[in-house]
């Protein structure tokens, strides 16, 4: 067979770790006053973490050729130019100033 | 070279094509995905007071979120666990995997609509702020690749009871698992950009 399978360990092992990360970040995000930049970028970072562990065991990326590397990363490049290209955007009083929706009281059934 | 040897390898070309080919197609949904996740950066850090009070609103649902993303990644394993068995020919766990798969997919599905049912309870809609516009497209979106996800897992499943994947030849079941573990991927970031960040 073309692919290699993981072992049932490794993947509850990933499993474990994705648990993990889910709990660190909830858990920063309400307990842990890092300031807002701090907090984003903690969150950010555990967000690719934890991508990179379900692309590499559980979607085999680790085992697979140069081919599809390529064609898993060029998203990731073109992703990056996207954000970068709207920086501009940001700050410069372009964007519709609108107020946070203002919701109703509980409708009963 | 024999028969079977020449059939094999032709296999094995067809199984690197397709993995390939949905890898590519994988990387259309993150661009699909990368739009509006670009829009939402310009929104949030344009309207940053605004965005941050309808977050708060958004948290008072943050534990039918965090079921849902402890449903995703279970279901991330067992649909790994079904691609193990079914590379080494073993029936009955390929289908209790994938089975267990689609349940899971099921919960985040009925999850996300007493979501949604909580938000238009206090009138609370895709028109209702900026915020809420990217929450509805982008959870929404995500839930009918979920859905896609379930409808293409039930034909796996039904190949799998029948028997399609004993002889080794088990090119679908890894290809569906590939789309699945995107599925997960996305709500990885989605989950911490909308309701924690």
């Amino acid at each position: 067979m073309s692919s290699k399978s993981g072992s049932t360990c490794l993947y509850l092992g990933i499993f474990g770790a994705l648990i993990v990360g889910t709990i660190i970040t909830v858990w920063v995000a309400m307990g842990i006053d890092l300031g807002r930049p701090g907090n984003i970028a903690l969150g950010i970072i555990i967000a690719c973490v934890k991508a990179s562990l379900v692309a590499l065991f559980f979607m085999h990326l680790k085992f697979e050729s140069k081919l599809i590397w390529g064609a898993a990363l060029l998203p990731l490049v073109l992703f990056l130019i996207i954000v970068f290209a709207l920086m501009p955007d940001i700050g410069n009083g372009t964007t519709l100033k609108r107020g946070p929706a203002v919701p109703v009281e509980h409708k009963g059934h | 070279m024999s028969e079977h040897a020449v059939s094999e390898a032709v296999y094995e070309v067809q199984h690197e094509r397709a993995k390939f080919g949905m890898w590519l197609f994988l990387a259309s949904e993150v661009m699909f995905f990368t739009g509006f996740i670009g829009s939402y950066i310009v929104l949030r850090m344009n309207n940053a007071e605004a965005m941050l009070k309808d977050q708060d609103q958004i948290q008072m649902t943050l534990h039918l979120a965090v079921i849902n993303t402890v449903a995703l990644i279970l279901s991330s394993l067992t649909m790994a666990m079904a691609v193990k068995s079914a590379h080494d020919r073993k029936q009955v766990a390929t289908s209790a995997y994938l089975f267990a798969t689609i349940m899971l997919a099921c919960v985040f599905m009925v999850v996300k609509f007493l979501e949604y049912q909580a938000k238009f309870d206090h009138g609370l809609y895709p028109s209702s702020s900026p915020f809420f516009s990217c929450y509805f497209t982008m959870t929404g979106f995500h839930g009918l690749h979920v859905l896609a996800g379930i409808v293409a897992l039930l034909g796996i499943l039904g190949g799998s009871m029948s028997g399609a994947y004993t002889n080794g030849h088990y090119r679908p079941v890894e290809i569906t698992g590939l789309y699945w573990h995107l599925v997960d991927l996305i709500w990885i970031f989605l989950f911490p950009m909308l309701y924690l960040l």
